[in-house]
């Protein structure tokens, strides 16, 4: 009854449940990255996952890297949580999804990745640098420029209504200018906090990252995707604290290579690790 | 913004540049697949060869829509341009008109001397396509959407770090005036725009799995909440009516077909229903057959046999659908099969229409196989689910078994 009372008074079902927790261990060269994590509402493959992240091998690290657009990373592990309608009668009828990612990236020769302002400068160099590449290619490059290229056809348009297209092009169809990456302490951690986001749209990407040496750093990436923009607000704030509370239950510390093999396997607190519900491939 | 006079025209403009000024008349204007209304004032508007060009790129659909503000200028070259969405809940509500009071195209245009109105340029409006904070915003338009990812396809049961990375395989959207891909889809209902870009991508990979599709352009077919999509959708369904999307997805395919372009379609859901709709609109208004074209219909929420019955008259191929048995939409809304036991099964397995997303909902994703089906429901260990898909297995199974003795006895 507490259950269904709390699920009308939030507007929807799903999302993050800090009452069925799991965590996770693992090892970053001398590092120990401990997740504890709500268990996720959707169902998923399950695969063994991977304890040792030897990032500083450059083989490696090559070999399990992967890019998407401007980020280039090594995947460590991933957990989603689904927000639906409390009576939904239609299909594609949710409200979205919250997703936290953690990732290894590198930084650019000269970038060290400890100096969490040159971190933060690197981030949304690495974004402009990206997107406003003099030679737009594949996989979204030199977005920016390309606009720019195709805009400048149009000779006969005033300069005031050029820059009025040409901003709106770039934040409609292109990769707009992002905030200056900012610090933010978390249990006495200083985090370098970084955001992709684009006006007119309520999906966004939060960052957090973290020096793991001066070449190498560890990124918690949330990102919120919003499938029903008119039905934001109900799970917004619910998607927010999730966020909020998941980073303060991350932590990196030293790794002890002795460490007993028992502590480095995962444990689930309150539940099992199962479906609740709604379920997804 | 839809239109913006840029002042007096006080620089004459060089002949045969983009910006040469051209007059026209009626039978200049239909040699050139230009269909101007006939009241339309050849004295009073003159083109530059830029806009011109545009124009002449554009569908029947969105050229009509952008000759109209033309006009409307033409007779009041002086008047306001507005920039607002219509918020009318009456013409919302009219579905064979587009919603909003200004089509998405930027009309840039001088008065000359003489008070005749010179077009200098017709360009998307930038302010008005792509994604909008509110979803009811975002207009029926074709997008080009690109792969950005490295390649992520639905292909079965998938891990949480593969469902986020399909939902960020397809973006870099940005309209287009003609389809320049090998292939196009069209959308279903409650999709908005960043969802249906990788949703379609998705079915788009599943209906054609041995072409590498790299780029595709979607129809987007907008969301306006969930009682409009509705009404829009019975609107479709009636044989006499055809919505906005109809008659501008019709003239898309009469352009593909003039421009000789091999096209390859995906229709989901609410897509299919639009498509037929487009179907019949296209034989009435317009003549010649889309031979060039197919169509692969997915999670139909129209009947297949009158989209494939429709798509025969106008020569265009379709595919063998990809309807999940389990799935209600195209069961019951689609009317495809209204036997008591597709009743049954679509209303156990209704909650997973609208409990799930990407997953193991029969109605979201492409439908890869009703064995498949089976395996992803047992992976995931939707147990009650698997046993009803099994059950359903084996009896078509025993089905088959017995119509093949009947043959071997005949």
């Amino acid at each position: 009854m507490k259950k269904l009372l709390k699920t009308l008074w939030q507007g929807f079902v799903g999302g993050a449940d800090f009452t069925q927790l799991v965590t996770e261990r693992f090892i970053l060269e001398d590092k120990l990255l401990k997740i504890t994590i709500p268990i996720s509402n959707v169902v998923a493959r399950q695969l063994p996952k991977e304890v040792n992240y030897p990032y500083r091998n450059r083989h490696w690290f090559n070999t399990k890297q992967k890019t998407h657009t401007h980020e280039t990373y090594v995947h460590i592990y991933t957990r989603v949580w689904m927000y639906l309608p409390i009576i939904g009668i239609f299909p594609s009828s949710e409200y979205g999804m919250l997703s936290s990612v953690f990732r290894i990236k590198k930084t650019h020769d000269g970038i060290n990745a400890l100096d969490n302002q040159a971190l933060g400068s690197w981030l949304n160099q690495e974004y402009d640098e990206y997107y406003n590449h003099p030679e737009p290619g594949d996989k979204a490059r030199g977005s920016n420029t390309r606009i720019r290229q195709e805009m400048s056809k149009h000779t006969t348009l005033s300069d005031e209504v050029m820059a009025i297209q040409l901003e709106a092009a770039i934040n409609n169809g292109g990769y707009p200018q992002i905030p200056d990456a900012t610090t933010v302490q978390i249990n006495g951690t200083e985090w370098v906090f970084h955001q992709l986001i684009k006006p007119h749209s309520r999906s966004r990407t939060d960052m957090y990252c973290l020096g793991l040496d001066e070449g190498h750093y560890l990124v918690v990436r949330f990102n919120h995707q919003v499938d029903r923009s008119d039905k934001h607000k109900k799970w917004r704030k619910a998607a927010n604290q999730t966020q909020q509370r998941v980073m303060e239950m991350v932590s990196l510390t030293d790794y002890v290579a002795d460490e007993p093999q028992s502590r480095l396997s995962n444990d689930t607190s309150s539940a099992l690790q199962t479906s609740s519900g709604q379920e997804t491939v | 913004m839809t239109w913006k006079n840029s002042g007096a025209n006080k620089n004459a403009l060089q002949p045969s540049s983009p910006h040469s000024l051209m007059g026209l008349d009626h039978q200049t204007a239909l040699e050139h697949g230009l269909r101007l209304p006939v009241d339309f004032n050849y004295q009073k508007v003159e083109f530059s060869y830029q806009a011109f060009v545009m124009l002449q790129s554009l569908n029947d659909y969105d050229q009509q829509q952008v000759i109209k503000e033309i006009q409307f200028i033409s007779l009041h070259p002086t008047a306001a341009s507005s920039i607002k969405q219509s918020r009318n809940p009456f013409r919302h509500m009219r579905r064979s008109d587009i919603p909003f009071r200004n089509y998405h195209y930027f009309i840039d245009y001088k008065i000359a001397a003489n008070g005749q109105v010179h077009v200098t340029d017709i360009l998307f409006d930038q302010q008005l396509y792509g994604k909008k904070d509110r979803h009811t915003d975002e207009r029926t338009m074709l997008y080009r959407v690109e792969r950005i990812g490295s390649g992520a396809k639905y292909d079965g049961a998938k891990m949480e770090e593969e469902i986020t990375e399909l939902t960020t395989e397809w973006g870099g959207a940005k309209p287009t005036t003609q389809v320049k891909t090998a292939h196009a889809a069209i959308n279903g209902m409650l999709n908005e725009f960043a969802k249906a870009q990788w949703l379609m991508g998705t079915h788009l990979d599943t209906a054609y799995q041995s072409d590498a599709i790299q780029a595709y352009t979607l129809f987007h077919n907008p969301s306006d909440k969930v009682v409009r999509d509705l009404i829009e959708c019975a609107f479709d369904k009636s044989q006499s009516n055809a919505s906005h999307n109809a008659q501008h997805l019709a003239a898309v395919l009469k352009q593909n077909q003039q421009l000789g372009k091999k096209v390859k379609w995906v229709a989901h859901s609410q897509g299919a229903i639009i498509f037929l709709s487009a179907l019949r609109y296209y034989r009435v208004h317009y003549q010649g057959l889309l031979t060039s074209q197919e169509l692969a219909i997915h999670g139909s929420g129209a009947n297949v046999a009158d989209l494939q019955q429709a798509a025969k008259l106008v020569g265009l191929k379709t595919h063998e659908p990809r309807n999940n048995p389990f799935d209600p939409v195209p069961n019951l809304a689609g009317k495809n099969d209204l036997s008591a036991s597709s009743f049954a099964r679509s209303i156990k397995f209704f909650p997973s229409i609208i409990f799930s997303s990407t997953g193991a909902s029969p109605h979201t994703l492409p439908f890869l196989g009703v064995k498949t089906y089976y395996a992803q429901l047992s992976t995931l260990g939707s147990k009650v689910r698997a046993k009803e898909v099994k059950k359903y297995i084996q009896k078509a199974e025993q089905l088959m078994q017995e119509a093949q003795k009947k043959q071997k006895t005949l």
